[in-house]
């Protein structure tokens, strides 16, 4: 009976120290202790984007104590697996990784057994995701389309019909689902009248855009506004524009490039959404290093409701603010 | 017989109680089994029948999207192959021909219409287009260039139809919208050919539009969903499409599933009955109380039987054991087995012959106490008439020897009084004694005392004598002094003529005589006053006699008086002597009295004594008396107890007489 009551005792004590200690992680990631935590990085593919967000994750992890690996998959999912067995296999607390393709997530997990991993870029299924073990750190796309939607609305409050040309990413990509549905969303949601005059994927190709806009020119369809899953389509469409003379129609994009940018501070752009790449890398890595000692991501800033994602916000870009992202 | 019956009815068998423990726990755990299997597998049905839902309307999508997608690539590799080609008018004909009845998806093939409304199509197509421009899949062509599904409409041949189309981008500056066909009573067959899950069914829905597409009812293609006249699932289905809440539910008793087609703004709802899912259940369940009830019904006839096998020896020992208990050892055991209900049976044969000759024997003692319980019967009867005799005698004494207490007790109270009254009367005479020798004193001392009063008497009379004497000698000189004072009157009255003499002379003489004048007055005057003193005095002589003679004459009376008290006080101190005597007397009688009285007194108290010794010793007698009657009574109630008693023994004796007698051995 003693023995039973002092085994209970331990438990309970045991416990006890594994609450505070986790509690003291959960906290430390905001107060910057991540002390030989070590994370292990797989790049999908380098671009300026996920390069910013790589170094801001670097800078991170560096201030916190923790050390940190990069690895670039070259967009090679079988490079990708191979990453995840290595990090396995030398031992690292966290994994982040920006998946080459989101339908291999699954062999991702699988791959990586206990180890916690940290997916950013791009968005797993929902049902892959697990609060504090299996992760997504990003920006929701639905913000991004819906921000759009608002300027539209804020700019054009005084129309009852609205004509949009909307030029989408490729049909099956997560980010063209989310931009353009909160778009639509939120555009009928206001009660006006809202005419799709032309809708197609671009499949964020400049040139494709160009081409694109250029044979709905040719329609002599009436529009008001020319909205774009990114800024490159956007830039296509201003290309359009220019080629055909057509003028004062406001051009929406997403992701405030440097091109991006260049086109807002010129005026042929009208807005465009600033998806952080830093804080994207920054909440990544703080995510990492909470789940890398074990601990929890509770009440970390831009946690959703069921603690599967860390999201990062969004900010819109125009010609007010647009200095501001060069 | 029949109260044996009723004893038996109130017993409960050991069987039963057996029965009554376990069968019921027996169905309880079956039933409990039985439950948590129900449960588990009912649950796992419903597990099942979702996941089964939801995968069969995935897979169903998938169909849907790949059906789609071929035949959306095969107007893209048709589209691209004109735009890269950009044929003539006759090879552009022979290429839509080509594609006519090409695939049963969309046996018109693919057709074209240009911003003039000038429209290409298969030769052999029936299809008329009054006003391509305006047509539905015109307009949805031209806000794209890659062809995608647009919304369903009715065409000119009115057929419900769906058309892919999109803006022909053939370089040629002019705007050309190549589209093809697609039934929605194919896509029907189609959406329904692809149901996995039996008795499911499932319909598809643009949501742009919210017409149905596709649906088992064809009555319903084309028509809005949850429109006027539609059941309430339908309504239901329709809300939750326009929240845009895709997921699973289960809704007006159906289990729902929605999934939304890609690459088009279709989404695919498929449902079942929750009834027909739970019919599985419940052919479960009837399978499941069929089992149980069976296997109750074995386990219970099972264990009663080996209960009944098990019990049976005891049951006959039950009887040979009750036969016992109602005084008959004539029974015999059976005894077979080698178990504790041999070894019982063994026990009981035993018990059996012992309990036997312990009966016989018993019987006959029990018939010797009852002889014996008799005859102290009679004895303690006797002795109890003895005692109320012997007490009601004692009762009676009692009461004798407390009236003679009360007597005693009276005469000792009185002798005291006696001996009170008797003290008190000898202290009054010996006060009689004293004062009659103080009245003899007084008495002796009076007479001494009237003898000097006589003595004083004769005093008194030889004074008297001598007063009258002296009274007499008194009158004699009174006489002489009469005479005397008769001299002095007659030279009293010769002054006062001398003086008148004188006076006429000095008045003679004149001047010269008046200081002898005055004087001849004054000695007139002398002479008057002699006169009349003497006159006085001869008065007072006079009275003086007459007093005198009353003296002498009541100084004779006083003699007399005298003479005559002297008389009275020797007549007295005669008297006085005759009491004096008489006192004596009495006194000494009073002497006698005393001492008799005295020894009257001695008596008393004697008496007294005597009498209060008695009333104490009959008090004695009387408490003797008192316990001696409680004892008799004690003995007479004892005896009663001691004659109860017996007769109780007696009645005892009978009794077990009579069980002893009960017993047949």
């Amino acid at each position: 009976m003693k023995k039973i009551m002092s085994a209970v005792l331990t438990a309970a004590l045991g416990v006890g120290c594994l609450c505070g200690c986790g509690a003291g992680n959960g906290a430390s990631q905001t107060a910057g202790n991540g002390d030989g935590i070590k994370i292990f990085v797989s790049l999908s593919q380098a671009d300026t984007f996920r390069s910013v967000l790589i170094a801001a994750a670097q800078e991170t992890a560096e201030e916190n104590g923790a050390s940190i690996v990069v690895y670039d998959a070259e967009n090679s999912i079988e490079n990708q697996v191979a990453h995840i067995k290595q990090a396995v296999a030398e031992d690292y607390d966290v994994i982040m990784c920006g998946p080459v393709d989101a339908d291999t997530v699954l062999e991702l997990e699988a791959t990586a057994g206990d180890v916690p991993i940290i997916f950013y870029n791009s968005c797993p299924d929902d049902s892959l995701l697990e609060p504090d073990k299996y992760m997504y750190v990003g920006s929701s796309e639905e913000v991004a389309g819906q921000y759009q939607a608002e300027y539209i609305l804020e700019q054009m409050s005084d129309k009852s019909e609205i004509n949009v040309v909307l030029l989408k990413g490729p049909q099956n990509h997560s980010a063209t689902r989310g931009r353009s549905e909160a778009l639509k969303n939120t555009l009928k949601a206001s009660g006006k009248t809202i005419n799709m005059v032309f809708e197609d994927n671009a499949n964020w190709e400049q040139g494709i855009a160009e081409e694109y806009f250029d044979v709905f020119l040719q329609t002599g369809r009436e529009f008001d506004v020319v909205v774009c899953n990114n800024d490159s389509m956007a830039l296509g469409v201003i290309d359009s524009c220019k080629k055909n003379g057509v003028t004062g129609v406001p051009i929406l994009g997403i992701d405030a490039t440097a091109d991006g940018c260049a086109a807002i501070e010129a005026g042929d752009m009208a807005f465009t959404v600033y998806q952080s790449a830093t804080g994207q890398g920054e909440a990544a890595v703080k995510a990492a290093i909470a789940l890398g000692s074990g601990g929890t991501t509770e009440g970390m800033e831009g946690l959703s409701e069921d603690g599967k994602y860390v999201w990062v916000p969004f900010e819109k870009v125009d010609s007010s603010n647009v200095a501001d992202y060069k | 017989m029949a109260k044996e019956n009723a004893e038996q009815k109130g017993i409960v068998s050991i069987k039963l109680k057996l029965l009554g423990v376990i069968v019921p726990i027996v169905i309880v755990i079956i039933v409990v089994l039985v439950l948590i299997a129900y449960m588990t597998s009912a649950r796992v049905i419903e597990n099942y029948s979702e996941n089964l839902l939801e995968s069969s309307v995935e897979n169903q999508v998938s169909q849907i999207e790949a059906w789609l997608n071929e035949n959306i690539a095969a107007f893209q590799i048709v589209k691209s192959t004109i735009e890269t080609t950009q044929p003539d008018e006759k090879e552009l004909q022979t290429m839509l021909d080509t594609y006519y009845n090409y695939n049963s998806d969309y046996p018109q093939g693919l057709y074209i219409a240009d911003e003039n409304g000038k429209v290409w199509k298969a030769s052999e197509s029936e299809m008329s287009e009054d006003d391509p421009l305006n047509s539905t899949w015109y307009q949805e062509g031209l806000s794209r260039v890659n062809m995608a599904i647009g919304s369903p409409y009715t065409n000119s041949q009115g057929v419900n139809v769906i058309s892919a189309s999109g803006i022909l981008n053939d370089g040629s500056g002019t705007t050309k919208v190549i589209s093809a066909d697609m039934t929605l009573d194919r896509i029907t067959v189609i959406v329904n050919a692809f149901i996995e899950m039996k008795n499911a069914e499932a319909f598809l829905i643009d949501v742009n539009s919210g017409t149905i597409l596709a649906h088992r009812d064809s009555a319903l293609i084309s028509t809005k969903l949850g429109a006027e006249g539609s059941t309430v699932f339908e309504k239901s289905v329709a809300q939750k499409i326009a929240e845009r809440d895709y997921d699973f539910c289960t809704l007006e008793g159906n289990m729902t599933v929605f999934k939304e087609v890609s690459g088009t703004s279709w989404v695919l709802v498929s449902y079942i009955p929750t009834k027909i899912v739970l019919a599985d259940m419940m052919e479960l369940r009837t399978i499941m109380i069929i089992i149980s009830v069976i296997s109750i019904l074995v386990l219970c006839v099972v264990i009663e039987r080996v209960t009944h096998m098990v019990i049976n020896p005891v049951k006959k020992l039950t009887k040979v054991i009750t036969a016992m208990t109602n005084g008959d050892f004539t029974v015999s055991v059976t005894t077979e087995g080698n178990d504790e209900i041999g070894v019982m049976s063994r026990s009981v044969e035993q018990f059996i012959e012992s309990m036997k000759r312990m009966l016989s024997s018993m019987g006959d003692i029990s018939g010797r106490l009852g002889r014996q319980a008799d005859s102290s019967d009679n004895v303690s009867r006797e002795m109890h008439s003895a005692a109320s005799i012997q007490s009601q005698s004692m009762s009676e004494l009692n009461m004798t020897v407390d009236q003679l207490s009360i007597s005693v007790n009276e005469i000792a109270d009185n002798a005291t009084r006696l001996a009170g009254v008797v003290s008190d009367t000898k202290d009054d005479s010996l006060n009689v004694e004293n004062k009659m020798r103080e009245t003899v004193r007084v008495s002796q001392k009076g007479r001494g005392d009237m003898e000097r009063v006589g003595e004083a008497l004769e005093d008194i009379r030889t004074s008297i004598e001598n007063l009258k004497t002296a009274v007499n000698k008194v009158g004699t000189a009174s006489g002489e002094i009469v005479q005397i004072v008769q001299l002095i009157g007659s030279i009293a009255e010769e002054t006062n003529l001398l003086s008148l003499n004188a006076s006429i002379e000095a008045a003679r003489a004149g001047e010269a005589g008046r200081g002898f004048a005055v004087v001849a007055s004054e000695i007139g005057t002398l002479a008057s006053n002699s006169t009349a003193s003497v006159e006085h005095i001869s008065r007072l002589i006079d009275q003086v006699n007459s007093l005198v003679g009353d003296t002498v004459r009541q100084a004779g009376d006083s003699a007399e008086h005298i003479n005559e008290s002297s008389k009275l006080i020797d007549t007295a101190i005669e008297t006085f002597d005759v009491i004096f005597n008489n006192i004596q007397e009495t006194s000494d009688l009073i002497d006698q009295m005393v001492e008799k009285i005295n020894q009257v007194d001695e008596v008393a108290t004697n008496v007294a004594a005597i009498s209060e010794e008695q009333a104490a010793s009959s008090d004695e007698i009387l408490a003797t008396s008192e316990s001696m009657l409680e004892q008799a009574k004690g003995i007479a109630e004892n005896s009663q107890h001691v004659a109860n008693e017996s007769r109780s023994l007696t009645e005892s004796s009978e009794e077990l007489a009579k069980q002893v007698g009960l017993f047949r051995i």
